[in-house]
């Protein structure tokens, strides 16, 4: 096309109206919308349409268009957030907003669309930003239509959509996507939790491949629900060539991805004279290779900090372990490569772990398709099967925390990746065994001294504690979380062990009414300060399984001192066993002479459960409930 | 460019702070500074230095901070420098968040710029890694503010960091704040001002009420409370030893309590000699605003709110009274506009505008609700507030900038309504939570007046009637009714969880009771108490055997089981943002031929200078025990010296209301 043919064409289409939309259309109105996709929603999309092009291995280019009825402020829909860094510029942004009719109300101006830095709280500084838009429109219910496109460049072009077909509590009427490449290029895909198969054409030299779905019913989010990924539909595409830089890689399996990031850490572990002869310091006098780790693991925690600077492929590249010993700071990876680095020193081999962190695993990785998720990097030592949380100052060796247990990683070795798992929480080493003393006094105020041993998940706010040894921050735990209506803490004590994730907390605490006094009576209850174990939040609707993500184990041995003068009333009950598929209650209450002991414990096992369990599950956390609250009543001799 | 008089309403968004000392610092006086800084030179006491003797807790001091302030005539006009020299002292590995530092400045049309960035670690052995130029990154905020990022390099337990910089602005209606105090100790700090430009200005220093204070025989104030010491001096400001400023619970915002230095413009003097005041009177500032195209002109010109006001006008019937009118128009605008939670007192669009698109800031929302109530008639007019996170307002100054928050008053003849929009389930005369802090400024040019801002008392009303079995079980009704901020509380959490059971997990006592028909009343008229009622039964009676002895725990529901003070002392008042009271009344039907054994004794507590009390008091009739239980809290502020009162009283609360009955059967 010759130019001013198509400067006139461009001049033509600009003169058309602000928006090419009429302006009534009734097609947005939301009194088209089927009523199956309205209930439970908070919105309806009407059309998500995503298009993508592969420009080349290093390029490509998105056009995004979102058209939903919002029906309730919970909505999400009408939020729109666009990453981008100095690469991947954006190229627009436009929204208009339709009102319950589809009359056309007004365009989303300019100053409305935020701009933010993506730094997260913890990084000191990064290139990456964010385009947010919050469409706001008083009256429910109420349509946007939203469009962007970018360039996409860098890890940005590299990893391909993941794009979840719908969100929670949301109605989807239509779903668009295209990805076009040159043509004989190859590219992987899979749908999640959904038959869905592209239609492919190859068009001028170009393949291309188009998904469509529709009419999908809104799905309620529930609690303990598992992985997001593994509920909504979803679909995934993945490059099979990408360049990043002057690095080349494939994601065509996990063994290629692997060794492309391999070929980022390479040559990254290079250390000085100066550094070796500190490794050699630490470690030349001690055998057992678990000690040498772990020394030379308390030596980074001590000596380094975690900072993060990310720019460029900083996401993924790391800096090498010489910044690290120049600056003592880094980032989980320029960490672990650091870590990575002495070990390899003294001959011990271990491998970066890529993981995506959470408490809760919103995204399962598949071992079998070849799509990063990931947000961190951890260690793992293979002949030791140790992993090391690099970037933690406190963490004791070999502990991984709920922010990383229990999930695939995938190792970065020599031989390109390969997926591992992380341990998990057993009964064994997650959990508490606490000892209590309650010495009663006849006006119902006791003398309380407790001792307890916290283990792997329920250790990690006691560390806390045995680090920053803050009064008034552990006074405050304790007056939330005790049975105490009013308290004086009198001294109190943490300590962490220096090989596995063990806390102890000791404390001693006067109670001025422990027990409720009513005349002759004292009502005690039978633990001042009871570890915490998951609330059970009423969801009788459920319509998918659900999960106790960890086991533990939570025992109690109560010594309670009756006050002279005083004997036993009312015990609610002395023998309580509970038993189910997911876990045990105990509960013995021991008369002895002028003391009592209350025994219990309490053992659940990591599982996930049907449906129609949850109903089970919340009737035994009841049932603990009222056990654990029960009080005793004592009364005074006549 | 000191002709445009109404920039001086523009300045804002500067934390406003709390006044016990005023000084007026004009022209240049010089005075050395009495303890050099010399860059990379550290005394070796502080070298050496493991802990900081006057606290040993503390993770890290600032050692010195200092800076030199210029007020000069530029090539562009009138401009400041500073320069700026602090070292800081890491004393524990927790304290490496301190090497962390982030330096904002205004880069909107050039205003402000940093220049001259030097850092430098220096080891515990004496070594010194410097930065580089790449190691200071300019990181965009927002459309008008970025920051000068960096972190120091090599940090260890008893490393120093230093670090200077030049600070230029061309923004002098305010001079940057200097903060004598900060979350770590500070050891000596000291701000030097030299002005050479004919603008005068006024100091403004909030130093503890506790402290001993001399005059200094050359001019100027020492204030004591050992080890700290606090020199203010026209044009010279110093500390040394200040503690760290500690959070605590129940205060408004630390910066209230924080001792730091604020400059505002307060006078500009002419070629001609003649002075000008810049801060005027509240009338002047008043007659100001009201002229300004952001502020008065928004609410006086008809043309922004004709449109408006005629589609409100719809919503009106024949009989309506002033209040009911008043009311309507408030819920009008309300279901119609939302509040983007941008706090400021400047409207950045017409009305109009804001009205065309649904919402808007605080100061768009109010200032259209001003605008429409004039033109149906009412005496409207804006009140400015600085939020409670914003700091207590200075009430003896008319400084615009200490402002972030309108509203408006409405006067119907019988006392000042507050009109707030934003937040549908509040109902008129109760404010944004955040804009109870004390004071507010009327700006009405005629009567321009500091209004103390007070809202009606927050009532809880709980009232059970139970029914005891011979097996000790529990049924009856619970009627609750809640007002003002409780209110909205529980009817936000209400409409924002629409299950069946909603009632049953507010109050079933986390399964304890179980909840039928549960009814709400004014569930949707916010003007009126929010009412529910319900039937209970205990849960689990089956275990329950008939027996001689039954045990009965009275108090169903209390916000105030558990006490909320657990500190001995403490160092700022406690601060309640209204006053409240939670009443229980309670009716106990005991089963035939069960009698009272032992009951909670009554109790009787009443805190100092009338700022509230407790009230517990019980009474037999027949079969029936009756029981009420009365908190109130009727004063915001607690001063630390009444602290221990209030802590032992809502101790007592929490133990009282744990206190069973017992019953037992006549023989």
């Amino acid at each position: 096309m010759n130019q001013p043919v198509l400067k006139l064409l461009t001049m033509a289409l600009l003169l058309l109206p602000v928006s090419l939309k009429a302006q009534l259309d009734l097609s947005l109105s939301a009194a088209n919308i089927p009523d199956s996709l309205v209930k439970e929603a908070n919105e309806v999309v009407r059309e998500d349409r995503t298009m993508v092009s592969i420009k080349s291995e290093k390029e490509s280019y998105i056009k995004y268009r979102r058209v939903v009825t919002v029906l309730n402020k919970t909505a999400h829909g009408n939020h729109l957030i666009v990453y981008y860094d100095k690469d991947s510029k954006v190229a627009k942004i436009e929204a208009n907003i339709y009102d319950a009719m589809g009359q056309f109300v007004r365009k989303v101006e300019k100053s409305e669309i935020k701009d933010y830095s993506a730094v997260s709280d913890f990084s000191i500084y990064e290139d990456n930003r964010v385009k947010y838009l919050e469409v706001v429109y008083p009256n429910y219910p109420y349509t946007v239509e939203i469009e962007y496109e970018q360039t996409l460049k860098g890890i940005n072009h590299c990893v391909y959509p993941a794009l979840y077909l719908q969100s929670f509590h949301s109605g989807v009427q239509q779903f668009y996507f295209a990805i076009d490449m040159p043509a004989g290029q190859a590219l992987h895909w899979r749908a999640l939790n959904i038959e869905l198969q592209p239609k492919k054409q190859t068009i001028d030299g170009r393949d291309v491949y188009i998904w469509e779905a529709g009419n999908l019913k809104p799905v309620a989010r529930e609690v303990m629900s598992p992985a997001t990924s593994t509920i909504l539909p979803m679909l995934l595409t993945t490059p099979d060539k990408f360049q990043l830089n002057e690095y080349s890689g494939s994601m065509s399996s996990w063994k290629d991805y692997g060794a492309f990031v391999n070929e980022l850490f390479k040559g990254r572990d290079l250390i000085s004279a100066e550094l070796k002869s500190v490794i050699h310091q630490l470690t030349d006098n001690l055998n057992d290779p678990r000690q040498k780790i772990d020394t030379l693991y308390r030596y980074m925690q001590q000596n380094m900090r975690y900072v993060s600077v990310q720019l460029g492929i900083g996401g993924w590249q790391p800096f090498d372990a010489q910044y690290v010993w120049n600056n003592k700071y880094g980032d989980c990876k320029a960490l672990s490569n650091f870590m990575k680095a002495m070990l390899n020193e003294i001959g011990i081999k271990a491998y970066p772990a890529l993981i995506y962190g959470g408490e809760n695993v919103e995204v399962e990785i598949l071992p079998d398709f070849a799509r990063p998720f990931f947000n961190h990097v951890i260690l793992y030592i293979p002949d030791q099967q140790y992993w090391l949380e690099c970037t933690s100052k406190t963490s004791p060796p070999n502990y991984l925390s709920s922010f990383t247990a229990n999930r695939n990683v995938l190792l970065v070795t020599e031989e390109g990746g390969k997926i591992a798992r992380t341990p998990s929480f057993s009964t064994q080493n997650n959990g508490a065994s606490q000892y209590t003393r309650i010495s009663l006094e006849d006006t119902g105020a006791a003398q309380i001294s407790i001792k307890n041993t916290y283990k792997g998940s329920y250790s990690d706010l006691p560390r806390y504690f045995a680090i920053n040894n803050n009064t008034n921050d552990f006074r405050e735990w304790v007056a939330d979380y005790s049975k105490m209506p009013s308290f004086e803490l009198k001294t109190w004590a943490a300590k962490q062990s220096s090989r596995s994730s063990e806390c102890q907390i000791s404390m001693d605490a006067h109670s001025f009414r422990y027990a409720s006094k009513a005349g002759k009576r004292l009502f005690v209850p039978t633990c001042p300060l009871q570890a915490e174990h998951p609330g059970v939040p009423e969801d009788v609707k459920r319509k998918h399984p659900f999960v106790i993500r960890e086991s533990y184990a939570l025992l109690d041995t109560v010594e309670l001192a009756i006050p002279q003068g005083f004997r036993i009333e009312n015990i609610p009950s002395e023998k309580i066993d509970l038993s189910s598929s997911f876990g045990e209650f105990h509960l013995q209450v021991v008369k002895e002479e002028s003391r009592l002991l209350v025994l219990r414990s309490l053992v659940v096992n990591a599982s996930t459960l049907p449906a129609d369990q949850y109903g089970v599950y919340r009737d035994f956390f009841k049932d603990v409930a009222k056990w654990e609250n029960m009080k005793i009543v004592l009364v005074a001799i006549e | 460019m000191w002709s445009e008089k109404t920039k001086k309403t523009t300045c804002m968004n500067l934390n406003s702070f709390c006044l016990s000392i005023l000084l007026i610092a004009f022209a240049s006086q010089s005075y050395s500074q009495k303890k050099d800084i010399v860059w990379g030179e550290i005394p070796a006491d502080e070298l050496a230095m493991k802990v900081y003797p006057h606290d040993t807790t503390a993770l890290a001091v600032v050692l010195a901070d200092y800076g030199q302030l210029y007020l000069y005539r530029g090539d562009g006009g009138y401009e400041l420098h500073l320069i700026r020299h602090k070292r800081i002292k890491i004393l524990d590995e927790k304290g490496l968040g301190y090497a962390d530092v982030g330096i904002p400045f205004q880069h909107e049309n050039g205003v402000e710029r940093i220049k001259g960035m030097n850092a430098q670690t220096i080891t515990a052995s004496g070594r010194k890694i410097a930065l580089g130029e790449k190691d200071f990154h300019t990181e965009k905020i927002n459309e008008s503010y970025s920051a000068i990022r960096f972190t120091f390099p090599d940090v260890q337990a008893g490393s120093i960091l230093e670090y200077r910089y030049d600070f230029f602005s061309k923004q002098l209606y305010q001079l940057p704040d200097w903060n004598l105090q900060e979350e770590i100790p500070v050891k000596y700090s000291e701000l030097i001002l030299t002005n050479d430009l004919p603008l005068v200005y006024t100091t403004l220093c909030k130093s503890g009420e506790y402290m001993n204070s001399r005059a200094l025989p050359g001019g100027g104030t020492v204030y004591e409370n050992p080890p700290m010491r606090l020199t203010l001096q026209p044009s010279k400001y110093l500390i040394e030893n200040a503690p760290a400023l500690k959070e605590e619970p129940y205060t408004t915002t630390l910066e209230d309590y924080r001792i730091s230095i604020k400059f505002q413009l307060s006078e500009i003097i002419h070629a001609n000699g003649l002075r000008e005041n810049f801060i005027s009177t509240w009338e002047d500032a008043a007659k100001e605003l009201k002229a300004h195209p952001k502020f008065g002109i928004q609410y006086l010109r008809d043309r922004f709110s004709k449109k408006i006001v005629e589609e409100v006008k719809t919503v009106f019937t024949a009989d309506m009274s002033q209040e009911d009118k008043l009311k309507a128009v408030y819920q009008f605008l309300n279901s119609r506009l939302k509040w983007n939670e941008k706090y400021d007192f400047i409207a950045e669009r017409n009305i109009d505008d804001v009205w065309a698109t649904g919402g808007g800031s605080k100061a768009e929302l109010n200032l259209l609700c001003i605008a429409v109530l004039r033109q149906l008639g009412f005496t409207a007019h804006p009140i400015l507030v600085s939020t409670r996170g914003n700091g207590l307002m200075e009430v003896k100054f008319p400084l615009l900038s200490q402002f972030n928050y309108v509203m408006a008053g409405v006067d119907l003849g019988k006392g000042m309504f507050l009109v707030d929009l934003g937040e549908p389930l509040r109902p008129v005369g109760l404010p944004n939570r955040n804009a109870l802090n004390y004071h507010g400024w009327l700006v009405d040019p005629d009567n321009s007046v500091v209004i103390s801002i007070s809202t009606p008392v927050c009532r809880d009303i709980y009232t059970t009637a139970i029914n005891v079995s011979e097996k000790g079980a529990l049924s009856g009704s619970f009627r609750t009714s809640f007002s003002s901020y409780s209110a909205l509380a529980e009817r936000r959490d209400r409409l924002s969880d629409s299950s069946a059971d909603y009632w049953q997990k507010r109050f079933g006592n986390e399964g304890q009771l179980a909840i039928s028909n549960a009814t709400e009343e004014n569930a949707a008229d916010v003007h009126l108490p929010y009412i529910v009622k319900f039937d209970f039964e205990q849960a689990d009676k089956d275990h329950l055997q008939e027996s001689d002895v039954l045990y009965i725990n009275p108090i169903l529901y209390s916000s105030f089981f558990k006490a909320p003070f657990h500190t001995k002392t403490r160092l700022y008042p406690v601060d309640f943002p209204y006053p409240f009271e939670e009443r229980n009344v309670i009716s106990i039907k005991m089963p035939p031929n069960y009698a009272v054994e032992d009951m909670p004794e009554e109790l009787n507590i009443e805190l100092p200078a009338q700022g509230g009390g407790f009230k517990f008091t019980t009474k037999i009739v027949d079969d029936t025990i009756q029981i009420i239980g009365q908190i109130s809290i009727t004063s915001s502020r607690f001063k630390p010296d009444y602290y221990p009162s209030l802590r032992v009283m809502f101790n007592r609360i929490a133990e009282k209301y744990s206190e069973p009955i017992v019953l037992k059967k006549k023989s």
